[in-house]
């Protein structure tokens, strides 16, 4: 559980200019997978104070994008803003849900983190008329610095898309946080905790099909079961 | 022949030197910041060339020559372009001496695009990217923020160590550059990565299920394997990865609040 006094405004503030750099990363810099689910909610998590929860959400968003690639002109789901949105409300809902793991709110977390990687790909689109707008306009240009100059003008839109998905996680966290505090008795955090076990199988289903390699199914299924027989041969040895 | 061509006739043309091609190389990570459906990379690779072609071309009209034939549509996977922006220095500094046609750099360049570009995605994108990921998730499920090592330190030794070896090749060969990338086999190495990734991937839900609610651990985990191998069927059938993590989460939290 996070103090309350850690989710000060000068630390959002600072989580939320991270957030904007690293959606830059994703696509318009340098892209050495710093905006990747597992790196972008591990650094947005250490910022936030929930480095634990967020490396486990990072894990399972990293698995349920894993095949998520810009190849030509498609525009994919956008996993970065997931992650942003999903971090950030993670860290305002850690506390409605006392216990190890956290679960509940990994579960919320991920309900809202696949919401914007869904609203990312507008995002995305609106980012290349934009710098379609900005071609255009760099055609008119006489001076030819000042024309390919126009090749970094483009970089404020991602960056302001990545703070905003990261301000609307941390809205929709604060939100979900009152009306769970406000929520008595038991059922709901299990059923959330077992939600997030179904978000998990999701991932892992997401994350073999991605996988474009014969017997994809084989491998990951052969180690899996390497893992499961390891864990019961646990469950036994401690009886 | 252009006017760079014609002027370089007498004055041979300034050599491209290693800071020049460190600053274009930089420019290079920038590849994508304009990118646009209508063409595509084409304002990244320009304003990359830029410190290069200031150098080669001194007169103002063959500078704009030059950067206009790096202005049309261009479109390569962004590590790849790499060996491209090092080939079209190669060229444009044998264009300002007067050793070749201005009509090379451009179809070295169209040339080399497309196969660079599928070469590109189905290595970075498809294999490595995937594997470091899912190995990187399935460290940070077992030991925590190793996991984000593992995968940054990973797939960046490969990623930055064949963006640089790439840049220098081209710029070294011109258009054998293709031998030099050949030689790399990321064609071989995408087949022994690709079934690393699957394997991680697997084993990685199995310990996230582990770690999930519930008194026996091994029970969690092997409901999590059992949705995932539904999911792997469903998805085989056309059904969106959104779905099926609506419908699993929903059937998990329903079946939690019963138990």
């Amino acid at each position: 559980m996070i103090p309350e006094a850690s989710m000060s405004p000068a630390r959002l503030a600072l989580a939320a200019a991270l957030a904007a750099l690293l959606a830059l990363e994703r696509k318009a810099f340098l892209q050495a997978m710093l905006a990747r689910p597992l790196v972008a909610c591990g650094l947005l998590g250490l910022a936030l104070g929930v480095p634990s929860e967020a490396l486990l959400l990072g894990a399972a968003l990293e698995l349920f994008f894993l095949g998520t690639a810009n190849l030509g002109a498609n525009v994919p789901d956008q996993e970065f803003l997931a992650s942003a949105a999903g971090v950030s409300c993670l860290a305002f809902l850690v506390p409605a849900f006392p216990g190890p793991g956290a679960s509940g709110a990994l579960a919320i977390a991920a309900g809202v983190a696949l919401l914007f990687g869904k609203l990312g790909q507008l995002s995305d689109r609106l980012g290349e008329r934009y710098n379609e707008r900005l071609l255009l306009a760099s055609a008119a240009e006489r001076d030819l610095t000042r024309q390919l100059g126009f090749a970094l003008r483009g970089l404020w839109l991602p960056a302001l898309a990545g703070a905003l998905a990261f301000a609307g996680g941390a809205t929709l966290g604060l939100l979900l946080r009152r009306a769970m505090v406000s929520l008595s008795g038991e059922v709901v955090p299990r059923a959330l905790g077992f939600a997030w076990l179904g978000f998990l199988a999701a991932a892992g289903a997401s994350a073999v099909r991605s996988i474009r390699v014969e017997r994809a199914e084989l491998w990951a299924g052969g180690a899996a079961a390497l893992v499961a027989g390891i864990q019961l041969a646990q469950v036994l040895a401690s009886k | 022949m252009s006017a760079a061509h014609d002027r370089s006739q007498d004055t041979p043309a300034p050599e491209l030197t290693a800071r020049v091609r460190r600053r274009v190389f930089v420019r290079s990570l920038w590849l994508q910041a304009c990118w646009n459906p209508r063409r595509m990379q084409s304002l990244g690779i320009a304003w990359a060339l830029e410190p290069a072609l200031k150098v080669l071309y001194p007169d103002p009209q063959a500078l704009r020559a030059a950067a206009d034939r790096h202005l049309a549509f261009f479109n390569c996977h962004p590590y790849m372009t790499a060996a491209i922006l090092g080939g079209s220095l190669f060229h444009e500094q044998r264009i300002a001496r007067g050793e070749e046609e201005a009509e090379k750099v451009v179809a070295f360049k169209a040339s080399l695009m497309g196969p660079l570009a599928a070469l590109g995605d189905g290595f970075f994108w498809m294999s490595l990217r995937p594997a470091a990921g899912a190995v990187g998730a399935l460290v940070a499920l077992l030991a925590g923020y190793w996991g984000v090592a593992v995968f940054l330190v990973g797939y960046n030794a490969v990623h930055l160590g064949l963006r640089a070896h790439f840049f220098s090749q081209g710029w070294r060969l011109g258009d054998e550059v293709v031998g030099a990338l050949a030689a790399t086999n990321l064609t071989g190495l995408t087949g022994k990565l690709r079934p690393a990734a699957a394997a991680a991937a697997g084993a990685a839900v199995a310990v996230a299920g582990a770690a999930g609610p519930g008194h026996l651990q091994l029970l969690p985990m092997l409901a999590v394997l059992g949705l995932g191998v539904v999911g792997w069927v469903l998805l085989g059938r056309g059904l969106s990865p959104y779905a099926w993590a609506a419908a699993a989460a929903g059937l998990a939290a329903v079946a939690g609040a019963f138990l």
